[in-house]
């Protein structure tokens, strides 16, 4: 378990979580505002910090080119504004993920657990960060990184590629693609995979027509390469 | 505005007087002549006796000529007159006319100086229209920002205290059960204001693509109608149907909006119908239920925002968001909704049905390499 520090002017939040992650075996700090987290962030160093945007005194952005000047640790943004421009200043800031209040504080753990196992790999357990050649995909954020890159994937096309990634190297029939993405019900509807499939090369290969990821098995199904 | 004036020249006084003074004069100075000619030629000359050559030339060039002079002259003379006449009534009917063109310049002018009064007030309606509606959207965006922080912390505590729910006594569990449905309520009421707010401003654009629809409409049923507490509904699709080009997880808010309102607005017993077939512009999709029917009027109004039907049914949950905040998505991606109401020959529970119409996806991949043989 992690040891965490939330930065929050929100005494209420702070308690809450403190409570909540605390039960999950978490180790958490609280502080009320930028210096005093600060402050705790050089005493304890800890493995994750949880910051609030709008805090009076320091803001959360103020905080976190602070911390970014001194420390690689990852950061998780905390805010009631979730507009893109928003949410991009934080990416751009240095911010490692973003959630947006009201947030189930189930959510922010499953976030928490994408993050501290992104920062060391060594440490996942559950598999919530998938890697393949210089493609990183995060199942809790519905984020994907091409060499560090963002690529926008629809939800269903999101799916495909988790399926493929989860089983690297196994080819996978149009059949247990389907029964993976959409259920046991809709294994007859084999149709659409080959049409989301080339939409997905679009958006994630460099040349569509020579596929890196998601190679072709003809006759049998797709599959995405083991490394060698 | 200038006014183009002409003036028809009418015949001088002084010619018309002159022309009366001739018609008389010149004939009794032809006849005189004539008969004064006739006399020399014939009688002071050589015959000397009145004969019927000399009769027969007085009354040709003495009574007849002149006669036949003054005939023509009181013609043109009273052409003249008929001219002088004409010209005049012209002039009164020329300054008539420009009389009524100025008054009609001048009504233009104040008409126009009107308009741009009415113009500037409606300028200055529109801008301060504008800025009430940009406060509006601030003040929503303020109070729904400032709603979500303490949202956030009772949420949290609801599932801190859930984590303990089999320790508490069955009523008590049930009154922890209506909170966080109640804070979930909530928070999607937020949620939804937000992006409507972000929607009217021009930050929430739709991210086009692949959209199967069986799966969505599968999904967007179970979770809405499925938690319906025993709500009957099916689903059709044409089979073979095309994919749409759409934004997946909007047009599901939409379809997941619809459903709601379906089950908001019939009875529980009641089976709603999910229906997709592809038409000619587009995949239709329509969510058909056994409801009170939507009236006439009301249709024209149903999708603005803030509108319910049977607004003084406290009984109906919503806040007349839903509809307006679905035909918004549905048109940003390029479709449209519509409805229909009655559905069924049935005056007590007549119906509706609401079809939202989104752009089918183009033709796949061209590569018959491009795929495994069973896909």
């Amino acid at each position: 378990m992690a040891r965490l520090l939330v930065i929050d002017d929100d005494r209420s939040l702070v308690e809450l979580l403190s409570d909540y992650l605390g039960r999950l075996g978490h180790e958490v700090q609280g502080t009320g505002d930028g210096h005093a987290g600060l402050e705790a962030l050089a005493a304890s160093e800890p493995d994750l910090v949880l910051l609030d945007v709008t805090m009076p005194g320091l803001d959360g952005w103020q905080v976190l080119a602070r911390i970014r000047a001194v420390s690689t640790v990852p950061v998780v943004m905390l805010t009631a504004r979730g507009d893109e421009p928003e949410v991009l200043r934080g990416f751009a800031g240095g911010a490692d993920d973003y959630v947006t209040k009201p947030f189930s504080f189930a959510q922010l753990a499953a976030r928490i657990k994408a993050v501290t196992e992104r920062a060391s790999p060594d440490r996942a357990e559950g598999g919530t960060v998938l890697r393949g050649a210089d493609l990183e995909v995060d199942t809790v954020r519905h984020r994907v990184l091409r060499a560090g890159q963002a690529v926008e994937l629809t939800p269903t096309e999101f799916s495909i590629l988790e399926t493929l990634m989860r089983e690297p190297g196994r080819v996978l029939s149009a059949r247990q693609i389907v029964t993976s993405v959409w259920g046991a019900e809709f294994v007859e509807e084999t149709g659409y995979i080959r049409r989301y499939v080339w939409h997905l090369r679009q958006k994630l290969e460099l040349d569509a027509r020579s596929p890196r990821y998601i190679l072709n098995e003809r006759g049998v199904g797709y599959v995405f390469p083991a490394e060698t | 505005m200038g006014v183009m004036r002409a003036r028809i020249p009418g015949p001088p006084m002084t010619s018309g007087r002159l022309l009366s003074v001739i018609r008389w004069v010149l004939p009794l100075v032809l006849a005189g002549l004539a008969i004064f000619f006739e006399w020399g030629e014939h009688i002071a000359g050589e015959q000397e006796q009145i004969t019927t050559g000399f009769i027969g030339e007085v009354v040709l060039f003495g009574i007849v000529g002149p006669i036949a002079v003054f005939v023509t002259l009181e013609w043109v003379s009273r052409l003249l007159h008929a001219y002088a006449e004409a010209s005049a009534s012209l002039a009164s009917a020329n300054h008539d006319l420009e009389e009524k063109v100025a008054e009609r310049t001048a009504h233009l002018e104040e008409a126009t100086a009107e308009l741009a009064a009415r113009n500037a007030d409606l300028a200055r309606a529109n801008r301060e229209l504008r800025q009430l509606d940009r406060l509006k959207s601030e003040f929503v965006s303020l109070v729904s920002h400032q709603l979500r922080a303490p949202l956030t912390n009772i949420r949290g505590a609801l599932e801190i205290v859930g984590g303990d729910a089999a320790l508490l006594p069955p009523p008590s569990r049930r009154t922890l059960e209506i909170l966080t449905l109640e804070s979930e309520r909530l928070s999607r009421l937020i949620m939804t204001i937000l992006d409507v707010s972000r929607l009217e401003a021009g930050r929430l654009s739709p991210k086009l693509g692949l959209v199967a629809i069986e799966p969505l409409l599968a999904r967007a049923s179970a979770s809405t109608l499925g938690a319906d507490r025993g709500r009957p509904w099916s689903i059709e699709v044409q089979p073979g149907l095309s994919p749409a080009w759409a934004d997946e997880t909007l047009l599901e808010e939409v379809i997941r909006n619809l459903l709601e309102n379906a089950a908001r607005y019939s009875p529980l017993d009641q089976p709603v119908l999910v229906q997709a077939t592809v038409v000619d512009d587009g995949i239709q999709i329509s969510v058909t239920d056994h409801g009170q029917g939507v009236p006439l009027e009301e249709q024209e109004l149903i999708f603005d925002s803030f509108h319910r039907i049977g607004e003084d049914d406290a009984s109906v949950q919503g806040y007349g968001l839903g509809l307006y905040f679905a035909d918004r998505l549905v048109r940003a991606m390029g479709g449209s909704v519509a409805i229909e109401s009655p559905v069924w020959p049935d005056d007590a529970a007549p119906g509706s049905r609401f079809v939202v119409t989104v752009p089918v996806a183009a033709d796949g991949p061209s590569d018959p390499d491009d795929g495994p043989e069973d896909a």
